[in-house]
């Protein structure tokens, strides 16, 4: 029983359970798109960190980054791919199974 | 799974905030809303008149909901572009969930088209702010903007009222449409203020 929990747990997307990337996947899965300053009011996150975190999943392959221009102003927009959207699904089934299982 | 997944709270506050964020810099309701108002005036006119005469305002009317239709969402883009984005940032809301909002935008068509052909005296003017009072209730449950419901309910109210005097329904449906936009412009340039001095309050909050 422990040893079926422990594979379990074992088995998390370590890149989908980081709290910050986290977060990013949970609004990008709320939305169309959105761009950084959006992602950097919703998450809460520094600049730094979520640029870091977005490259991350950009080459994942679970973000796509589009660069564009609004005025004179560069924009920065993304949005999950189907993959990072199953990849946050699976999370969430994960997630849940999890809490069953410990419950 | 994705059902499952979207049903999660957080993920339904994002889908919220991302519909409502539309909305919440008033930018959309202040053009709709212009929109909306000249239509109303426009088809209140042509509905006053007898029919020769009303030919030009018919017209007018015609070229509006075109110019409508296909330039204010380009208007309202362009202003949020220049205005709001680069301060408040950009989010477009997820699309795969809207057949509700569909659905109550053609039952709300389908009405108009009803209450337009049917157009009895009275009566008609009770339930010409019905079909106006289900899309704005919609748009209330998209976007949990309180606002909305109660300019919805002050559409039926006035349809209500309207039915005291002898008009037909399009009429009374272009005057309901002139004051939703007229209250549209006042709670748009109310938010629209609300939002700068947020934003100024909090840069990044």
């Amino acid at each position: 029983m422990a040893e079926e929990l422990f594979q379990e747990i074992r088995q998390v997307d370590r890149l989908v359970h980081e709290p910050a990337r986290l977060a990013i996947l949970a609004v990008l899965y709320g939305v169309e798109e959105a761009d950084f300053l959006y992602l950097l009011r919703t998450t809460g996150l520094t600049k730094g960190n979520l640029s870091a975190h977005l490259a991350k999943l950009e080459a994942a392959g679970y973000v796509e980054v589009r660069k564009r221009f609004l005025g004179k102003k560069p924009n920065t927009v993304c949005r999950l791919t189907p993959e990072g959207r199953q990849a946050f699904e699976r999370y969430l089934t994960w997630l849940k199974r999890l809490a069953r299982n410990l419950g | 799974m994705a059902a499952e997944a979207s049903r999660t709270p957080q993920v339904q506050e994002m889908m919220r905030r991302a519909r409502s964020a539309w909305w919440e810099d008033g930018i959309t309701e202040i053009v709709s809303g212009l929109g909306l108002l000249i239509l109303g005036f426009l088809g209140f006119q042509k509905e006053m008149l007898p029919a020769p005469r009303n030919m030009g305002w018919q017209l007018a009317w015609t070229v509006w909901l075109g110019v409508f239709i296909v330039g204010g969402n380009l208007l309202i883009r362009r202003l949020k572009a220049r205005y709001v984005w680069p301060v408040a940032g950009y989010a477009t809301p997820r699309q795969d969930r809207d057949w509700r909002w569909a659905g109550a935008f053609f039952l709300t068509l389908i009405l108009l088209v009803v209450v337009a052909a049917w157009n009895p005296p009275h009566f008609g003017a009770a339930i010409a702010g019905l079909p106006l009072f289900i899309f704005l209730l919609a748009l209330y449950r998209y976007t949990r903007l309180r606002r909305f419901l109660v300019i919805g309910t002050l559409a039926l109210v006035e349809g209500l009222v309207l039915a005291l005097f002898p008009l037909n329904a399009t009429a009374a449906l272009h005057l309901i449409l002139g004051t939703i936009g007229l209250f549209f412009c006042f709670s748009g340039l109310w938010n629209w203020l609300r939002f700068r001095r947020r934003l100024q309050e909090a840069p990044h909050g």
